[in-house]
């Protein structure tokens, strides 16, 4: 076994600990800092798999800028201390069990068919954000339109917050 | 410079859009002296006006945008995008005339109403558009943003709120499945171009479970969107606590954008349909037993109509079925132009019987409390004559009753289904239908013989709206009578 696969293995685990974590905590802030684990390790698959540009952006933005907001808004509704959230059990606990038995039952399965990874993407050569800019901004290619797109989705994310923020007119 | 030519070129194709959001963004800059004004109604022109430019544009598009390949591929034109955008753009105009009045009289008429209408609308005909996942995922979330924003917009009803979260919750769960979806798509294909993908399938390079996994969770997120069952949970609650104008847009558009993905699907990926049809078939008949079966206890008629669109939504998957089992069995070329005309036609159809039918309570509520139970509809018939017949109407056209616009449209799919050889679909879409005949004559039983003490009403009642319902229960029996006249914007399909 090579060191990078070793070191992936150990990542994995960590990072699907973490993942357990954020659903399983009681505690939603400890939650949101184990959201912050989950993504500090998919930063460093980023940077394993030479993307380092995404893997940066994925530190500074998902783990910076919107995991702090994520607290400012748990901090500032005072959901820090434990609630009963998971007390409502019921039916819907078994059935969530058995449902993520089946997936991860299947995945497993495929994992050991070797079915995934399939057809592997041929990964870039490095991540660079000259890379990333010709990749986004090549108008031959498909992701300019889709870039476009994206700042329309962010107006109407404006306009929504502040529609659902605002005062009554009169 | 050739390479100039073809941008502009293709941005030309995108003008029906670039109409839509330079409406959106006049509407924002107006803001302030659109709320200044002192007669209601201003925002909701200016919308419309978007709208009118925007179908100009298309219908400028003529034929020349039947073969646009735009954007590196990314979206495109062919005739199917343009027949689904014309009625996406109809519905549009459908849903701005019925919102100022009832909005007004909340204190809720807003430019950002309009706004949010158009960019969501905007987000329905870029799923038509798509060709590639990627373009779909975000056109279903401009799509949505809109909607979930809008399912809330009255803020002072709290079931308004309930709803818009409820729909918001769910809606990016479902979000994040169909995401999935589409990264274990490109993990195993290595593209999320629907064509590249259809070609990869041909050769038979991606059969992994990997890749039919991926689009298992695209289908789930698409059903999702379109009210399947049994992925409709959210419909009944969101429908009953949005607004009456919100209701009516957001069970049209978001079903009409989303079969418009799955018919595009079904065509492209024939090959795997060993794979994919049982579980369209599955989806198909729990959609319609549960929507007809449900919809018969519901009281409140949004729910109803709720559960009506759940039924719909499996007729059209039978259609879905029809046109994926014809490739799969390599029937001829003109089954699969049944199925899919068919198809088109029965969206078509379900938009202007559910839009009248919505139009109708909103006429109804005017500018007082939302008619929204069937003990509100009574003696309808002598208080509010015309609207009662308009709702008749639309009531026996979602029945499926001739001679109306949606018998045709069953008719067009049990044909569709028995020349694509799915028998068991096709008896199942006739059985339910009788169950489905109950609770719409229902309505229109409990409007001509059941009597309040309610005055006929005299005021308040809204024009706008009142020609909505007209030009949609005069479409229903006209339509229905005489499908032909809709060849030219149906028959071109294929």
């Amino acid at each position: 076994m090579q060191g990078n696969s070793i070191g992936f293995w150990i990542l994995a685990a960590l990072c699907i600990a973490a993942a357990v974590q954020v659903v399983a905590n009681r505690n939603p802030v400890r939650s949101a800092l184990a959201l912050v684990g989950v993504m500090c390790c998919l930063s460093v698959f980023y940077f394993a798999q030479g993307a380092e540009f995404v893997g940066a952006v994925q530190v500074i933005v998902y783990a910076g800028a919107i995991m702090v907001l994520f607290l400012f808004v748990i901090m500032l509704l005072n959901l820090g201390a434990p609630n009963p959230m998971m007390d409502r059990v019921g039916l819907s606990k078994p059935v969530a069990l058995l449902a993520s038995a089946v997936l991860l039952g299947s995945l497993a399965f495929a994992g050991a068919l070797k079915i995934a990874p399939g057809r592997a993407v041929k990964s870039p050569v490095s991540g660079t954000v000259q890379q990333i800019g010709y990749a986004l901004f090549d108008p031959g290619r498909p992701w300019l339109f889709a870039f476009e797109l994206t700042s329309v989705l962010l107006l109407v994310g404006v306009v929504g917050a502040v529609v659902l923020a605002q005062r009554r007119s009169d | 410079m050739r390479r100039d030519i073809d941008v502009m070129a293709e941005i030309a194709f995108i003008y029906p859009l670039i109409a839509l959001w330079v409406g959106a963004c006049l509407l924002l800059l107006l803001a302030r002296p659109l709320r200044r004004a002192t007669r209601p109604g201003g925002s909701a022109a200016l919308a419309g006006a978007a709208l009118l430019a925007s179908l100009a544009f298309l219908v400028r598009q003529g034929n020349e945008g039947l073969n646009v390949i735009a954007f590196g591929g990314s979206i495109a034109g062919d005739p199917l995008t343009a027949s689904i955008c014309t009625i996406l753009l109809l519905c549009g105009m459908m849903a701005v005339a019925l919102a100022p009045t009832y909005l007004a009289a909340r204190g809720y008429d807003n430019p950002e109403y309009y706004v949010l209408l158009l960019t969501s609308l905007s987000g329905a005909m870029l799923m038509a558009m798509a060709r590639d996942l990627v373009v779909v995922f975000l056109g279903i979330e401009l799509l949505s943003f809109g909607l979930y924003i809008m399912a809330g917009f009255v803020r002072e009803d709290a079931r308004g709120g309930e709803a818009s979260l409820k729909y918001f919750l769910l809606g990016a769960f479902a979000s994040a499945l169909m995401l999935y979806g589409i990264v274990l798509v490109y993990g195993s294909s290595g593209s999320t171009n629907i064509e590249a993908l259809r070609s990869a399938v041909i050769k038979e390079s991606v059969q992994s479970a990997m890749f039919a996994g991926g689009l298992a969770l695209v289908l789930i997120g698409l059903a999702f969107k379109a009210a399947v069952a049994p992925f409709h949970q959210w419909s009944p609650d969101a429908y009953e606590g949005a607004p009456l104008p919100v209701t009516a847009f957001m069970s049209v558009v978001a079903k009409i954008a989303a079969f418009a993905v799955l018919i595009r699907l079904a065509d492209s990926l024939a090959p795997l349909h060993a794979t994919w049809l049982p579980a369209v078939r599955l989806l198909a008949i729990l959609s319609m037993v549960v929507g007809n079966v449900v919809a018969v206890a519901q009281q409140n008629l949004k729910r109803m109509l709720a559960y009506s669109g759940v039924a719909h939504a499996g007729y059209l998957m039978v259609a879905v079925a029809a046109l994926g089992s014809s490739h799969a069995k390599g029937a001829a070329l003109d089954t699969q132009t049944l199925a899919m005309s068919g198809a088109v036609f029965y969206l078509l159809a379900y938009a202007i019987m559910t839009m009248g039918a919505f139009a109708v309570l909103t006429y109804v509520t005017g500018t007082g409390a939302e008619c929204q139970t069937l003990a509100d509809l009574k003696g309808l018939a002598r208080r509010r004559p015309a609207a009662a017949y308009g709702m008749a109407a639309l009531m026996l056209s979602l029945g499926g009753v001739p001679p109306t616009i949606g018998f045709m449209g069953k008719l067009q799919i049990f044909w569709a289904a028995v020349a694509g050889r799915e028998m068991g679909l096709a008896v199942a879409l006739a059985l339910v239908s009788v169950v489905a005949a109950y609770y719409y004559l229902r309505v229109v039983l409990t409007m001509c013989f059941e009597e309040t003490g309610a005055e006929p009403a005299t005021a308040g009642a809204p024009r706008a709206a009142g020609w909505v319902v007209a030009i949609s229960a005069t479409a229903v029996l006209v339509l229905g009578v005489m499908p032909g006249l809709l060849m030219g914007l149906i028959g071109m399909v294929r």
